[in-house]
């Protein structure tokens, strides 16, 4: 679905390059979760993939058509929910009467629907909501308009706690085979069970691009007391009262996958996924 | 793929209307106190002629300058971030997006001011209906009396005695400076109409200052090379349209 080839792209000049020949693929019906640390390029990544930015070189393409091009075919199937937004003055009825008809597959009873999710009305006036309103209705729409392609940058960011439940709520049940969800955040926490596949980017490479079904299969994450050998682990990360550690998944027990923990130990071991793969394979030619 | 598809365009039209109708609300509203205190000013000169003068003269200025603010704010949609992304992530072709502002900035335009105009005149013969009595309503109105005033200027008159083509060359220079403003919305987020104006207000006497020596040696004698001229100024404003166009297409969320 969305092919990106060995793009670069930097803000002002070469100096400030973001990504230098940089690739990524990501097939559709599945949440992606795009993860990197402040400045490593997740915003300009969706930026590029929605055709808002153009790559120095190499090509961003969706379902096979440059993305930069901006076709209007092309953009009634992608739709982006910026960290930052602007809703108009008016009431939502209008809102929807005027953008809806852009949208080939557009459902009103989808909108209402993740309104009721979001605890929110249908007669709602845009200028009068906080910002944590305003994002729920505009992810209610964006949800709505049923595009093959929702970009979602920190999407839980301004959301109260309740929210963020009813956030995964929403998500999971506007979710379908067709359906590509890239959701670049840094709250690990508020999508850790949304996800399909995880994608950890440090400017031009990415550190790990595993679904979170193979990612439970290769790494366990425990948590051991002080004093317990971490000798095994392949990341060791000091906590109260012991340590967080990331183990190769020997035994084939699955544990919950703990994106912050995973985050930190692709970052100090940039090779883990495949040390885990290897560890692995060893378990199975010779087990204890 | 179509880059222009008549239904698109509609429902891109509507949503401009009614995103915007508050400042199109507002522009009716500046216009039409504008054009009110124009009237108004215009009753206190007692001489005929050198009222309707005035009158024409700050009407047609308000008609010249708020045209030009309106083109500067064509491009206006992306001066923010947030805007951008909302306008360029609108399932419509760029064209489309363009043709819509362009359509709203000038026809749109045209038509707030010449109704604001006609409820400023309503209100100016109401007032003068009132205070002066029905036969000063006449009178008192710049629109009934605009075709007895026109015989008062004989510019284009006289200019086209010297220069059969002069008329032309006005014109062709207002879409040339027209044209500049729509490239300023282009390419100042903020403040396009005023940088614009400034802009033009240093460079143009620059040129023009050595353009009449020119004129008088060449054109003068050369009516159809003035005609050419014109002709060229136009081919240069749809010119500076078609690049305001083209960068506006290049415009990236940075």
């Amino acid at each position: 679905m969305i092919e990106v080839k060995d793009i670069s792209f930097g803000y002002g000049g070469k100096l400030n390059a973001v990504f230098k020949d940089f690739s990524l693929s990501v097939a559709p019906g599945r949440i992606y979760g795009l993860l990197g640390k402040n400045g490593t390029g997740k915003s300009t990544l969706l930026y590029l993939i929605a055709g808002l930015l153009r790559p120095v070189k190499g090509l961003v393409t969706v379902d096979g058509v440059e993305s930069q091009r901006r076709l209007p075919e092309t953009l009634q199937d992608i739709f982006i929910v910026p960290e930052e937004f602007e809703l108009p003055k008016m009431t939502l009825e209008n809102y929807v009467r005027i953008n809806a008809p852009f949208y080939p597959r557009f459902s009103w009873d989808d909108l209402e629907r993740n309104l009721r999710d979001f605890e929110l009305p249908t007669t709602l006036n845009l200028g009068a909501l906080s910002m944590g309103q305003k994002k729920k209705v505009y992810m209610s729409f964006a949800l709505a308009t049923n595009t093959k392609l929702l970009l979602m940058d920190e999407p839980t960011n301004g959301l109260d706690i309740p929210a963020k439940g009813q956030f995964r709520k929403v998500i999971s049940s506007s979710m379908n085979d067709e359906r590509t969800i890239l959701i670049s955040t840094h709250q690990v926490g508020d999508v850790n069970v949304l996800l399909d596949h995880v994608m950890i980017v440090e400017r031009s490479r990415l550190l790990a691009d595993c679904s979170t079904a193979e990612l439970s299969e290769l790494l366990s994450f425990e948590q051991r007391p002080m004093g317990a050998s971490t000798e095994d682990a392949l990341f060791a990360y000091p906590y109260i009262g012991g340590h967080l550690v990331v183990c190769a998944n020997t035994e084939g027990q699955e544990t919950p996958l703990n994106l912050e923990l995973l985050f930190n130990a692709v970052h100090a071991v940039p090779n883990l996924l495949e040390t885990a793969r290897q560890a692995k394979k060893n378990a199975a030619y010779y087990p204890h | 793929m179509t880059h222009f598809s008549y239904s698109r365009f509609c429902s891109v039209l509507r949503r401009d209307l009614v995103e915007h109708r508050r400042t199109y609300v507002a522009f009716f509203a500046v216009l039409f106190i504008a054009n009110t205190l124009t009237h108004f000013l215009g009753n206190a000169i007692e001489e005929l002629p050198l009222r309707f003068f005035v009158q024409l003269f700050c009407v047609a200025a308000i008609q010249i300058i708020g045209s030009c603010y309106a083109l500067s704010l064509v491009y206006a949609d992306i001066d923010t971030k947030e805007r951008r992304i909302s306008n360029f992530m609108l399932p419509a072709s760029n064209l489309e997006k363009a043709a819509v502002r362009h359509l709203l900035a000038i026809l749109g335009f045209q038509l707030v001011f010449l109704m604001s105009y006609l409820c400023s005149e309503l209100i100016n013969a109401l007032y003068t209906l009132v205070a002066h009595g029905a036969g000063a309503v006449v009178q008192n109105s710049l629109m009934l009396q605009l075709s007895e005033v026109c015989k008062l200027f004989t510019f284009y008159a006289d200019l086209e005695e010297v220069l059969p083509a002069a008329p032309y060359l006005v014109l062709a220079c207002h879409l040339l400076a027209c044209s500049l403003y729509i490239l300023g919305s282009a390419f100042f987020r903020k403040m396009a109409f005023v940088k614009v104006t400034a802009i033009m207000l240093f460079v143009n006497p620059g040129i023009f200052l050595n353009i009449p020596a020119f004129f008088n040696n060449f054109f003068l004698s050369h009516p159809a090379i003035l005609m050419l001229y014109s002709l060229f100024i136009v081919a240069l404003a749809v010119g500076v349209v078609y690049f305001s166009y083209r960068r506006y297409c290049r415009i990236q969320v940075l």
